[in-house]
């Protein structure tokens, strides 16, 4: 079993690239992938209506949708295999951090994903070739379709823990909190958005055809229309209520007004979409289709938008945290640059003790007056030289005199205090001023 | 005829479900303020320059973190024995000044709430190794105190199944 675990931990500076750069790559990804899914449902609906039916029109419809969606492998290979590894490599990064997922999980939901591929491929070759379909076919292409979703769910699940890194800890003890309820809510919430450009799409190409009129039917053009227009109705009724238990699922930390904005927008447009079908009912070039997939893709962008703050806020105080963590090395170039300067070794021991009195001590310790600790000229004659004496109340510092606030545990490593020990001992012994 | 009638009906019936659903969604906007994640204090106290700059514990103000149930606001004269020499020009350690010199303390807006029916003990947690930061974030990264943990039922239960602690319902309700 490999792990994550061993990698450099990020900089906050790799922390914002990488959430940003998740989202730029999911605009391009999930759009693919919905069509996918959207188109590959309902040519297999439309296959199985068609043949209760008996209505060539039907499984016209459904040949037509697959060669749309599933245009050429290279398309396949750009907008759906390379930026999944990329969206794998971002999870694998900022999620699975310090978490032992085992590979053969990637790995498995990387399978699943690529033999959905293979089966939709081998589902819409077979439909191309002819009008009727073998019950084997439409099986393959139910495999894939089922593959895709159940890649997709699992990809929904890594998505939702995203929005809540109190989980990571967990979810390094036990898998099983890979699930979540918000995990759930993004996988429909997504779901009802494929469909909905789906039938977004398919009013925009039964615009287009009627304009081409290659022989295209009134009645065929009246069923692809009926479909793609309920199909979008049903989902853009259905996305906003997903969208309001998105809100209700994320934690608290999570939500902001920017959260909450957002949202509103997706609502507004939902609206839009719905009035947009009612209003412009047309089927030629009046028709809603391209107001409606300029509508979806506002409604993704706001989803993103949604999603990308609600994530900014999650992480808001660990990528701070990260900020601090580096602005303190910054600060401190000593630290790093000391291991190079063995020449003067003996000497830099009391200047080493002096950079970290001055970083350390000097904030409540002057040598000659009391500040929030007393005057050190007072207090390290006490221990007689002994720097072990010293060096042992530095690492565990006990209450000695009642007038003055116990001093903290400073957690300083073994060689700081050894230093500052002697640049103490050393420096009162002198005169007592540095 | 009658879908000149039906149309405008149904174009009022869909504004209405959204009207409906965004009402919903203010509603929760209006909830999720009120619940107040990071509610002002009677004093701006920054815990980045505590924790982050100072290096101080956390125990070393909330000192019975690790022996009482609950974690406890530090004394007024913990703060003063260093404020009486520290940043005494600053308007907000003038404040704490003033309620110190009129034995007034500071009454600190609650951020953490369990209900009365919860047992919780921060002494048995910080004993379990259960870190600060673990329900509490990175305090040190913030100028006025955010909560975190959710602290609802579900979110203890699942650290308590993912650390193996006691799931039995007498653990926490007492």
């Amino acid at each position: 079993m490999a792990s994550w675990g061993n990698l450099q931990p990020l900089s906050s500076e790799f922390y914002s690239l990488l959430r940003h750069g998740l989202f730029l790559v999911l605009f391009f990804h999930l759009p693919f992938l919905g069509f996918l899914i959207g188109g590959s449902a309902l040519s297999l609906l439309l296959n199985f209506l068609g043949k209760e039916k008996r209505d060539s029109s039907y499984l016209r419809f459904s040949q037509e949708l697959m060669r749309t969606v599933l245009m050429s492998k290279s398309a396949l290979f750009i907008f759906g295999l390379v930026p999944l590894l990329l969206v794998w490599f971002v999870f694998a990064r900022v999620l699975f951090d310090a978490s032992p997922l085992p590979w053969p999980f990637w790995a498995g939901i990387l399978g699943v994903l690529l033999s959905g591929f293979a089966l939709l491929s081998l589902y819409r070759s077979a439909r191309g070739r002819a009008m009727d379909l073998s019950p084997m076919t439409a099986a393959t292409g139910a495999a894939g379709l089922l593959a895709l979703i159940l890649a997709f769910f699992l990809f929904s699940a890594g998505y939702g823990i995203l929005f809540n890194p109190g989980k990571l800890p967990l979810l390094q003890k036990q898998i099983r909190f890979f699930l979540s309820w918000n995990g759930v809510v993004k996988f429909l919430l997504f779901l009802a958005f494929f469909f909905g450009m789906t039938g977004g799409a398919i009013l925009l190409l039964c615009g287009r055809t009627a304009e081409g009129g290659e022989g295209t039917g009134a009645e065929y053009r009246g069923l692809v229309h009926r479909f793609g227009g309920n199909l979008t109705l049903l989902a853009t009724l259905v996305l906003p209520v997903f969208l309001l238990f998105d809100l209700v699922t994320l934690p608290e930390i999570a939500l902001s007004a920017e959260v909450f904005v957002s949202s509103a927008v997706v609502l507004l447009l939902s609206l839009a979409v719905c009035l947009t079908l009612f209003l412009f009912d047309g089927k030629g070039e009046g028709g809603p289709g391209a107001r409606v997939v300029f509508l979806f893709v506002l409604i993704f962008l706001a989803i993103l938008l949604h999603d990308d703050a609600a994530v900014g806020n999650a992480y808001q105080d660990r990528i701070a945290f990260l900020a601090m963590q580096e602005a303190a090395v910054e600060a401190e170039p000593g630290k790093e640059a000391r291991p190079e300067e063995p020449a003067a070794a003996a000497q830099t021991g009391t200047d080493a003790g002096k950079v970290v009195f001055e970083k350390v001590c000097a904030g409540c310790h002057r040598f000659d007056i009391r500040v929030v600790g007393p005057p050190l000229n007072e207090v390290v004659p006490k221990y007689g030289g002994d720097a072990e004496k010293l060096k042992a109340f530095l690492r565990e510092p006990v209450k000695v005199n009642p007038d003055y606030p116990s001093m903290p545990r400073l957690g300083l490593p073994e060689e700081e205090i050894d230093a500052v020990a002697r640049y103490l001992i050393e420096t009162v012994k002198t005169g007592g001023s540095p | 005829m009658t879908r000149s009638v039906r149309k405008p009906a149904i174009l009022l019936a869909v504004t209405a479900y959204f009207g409906v659903l965004l009402l919903i969604a203010a509603g929760l906007w209006v909830s999720w303020q009120r619940a107040g994640i990071a509610p002002d204090q009677p004093i701006a106290f920054p815990h980045t320059i505590h924790v982050s700059k100072l290096n101080l514990p956390c125990n070393f103000c909330h000192i019975y973190v690790d022996r009482s149930r609950h974690a406890g606001a530090p004394s007024l004269t913990t703060c003063m024995s260093c404020h009486r020499a520290i940043a005494t020009d600053r308007e907000e350690i003038k404040k704490l000044t003033r309620h110190y010199e009129e034995k007034r303390p500071v009454e600190w807006n609650r951020v953490y709430f369990l209900p009365e029916h919860v047992y919780f003990s921060h002494k048995r947690h910080v004993k379990a190794g259960v870190d600060c930061s673990e329900c509490h974030g990175k305090v040190g990264t913030m100028k006025k105190i955010r909560r975190v943990g959710a602290l609802t039922m579900g979110w203890c239960v699942s650290c308590h199944r993912a650390r193996g602690a006691p799931l039995d319902c007498t653990t926490c309700h007492k």
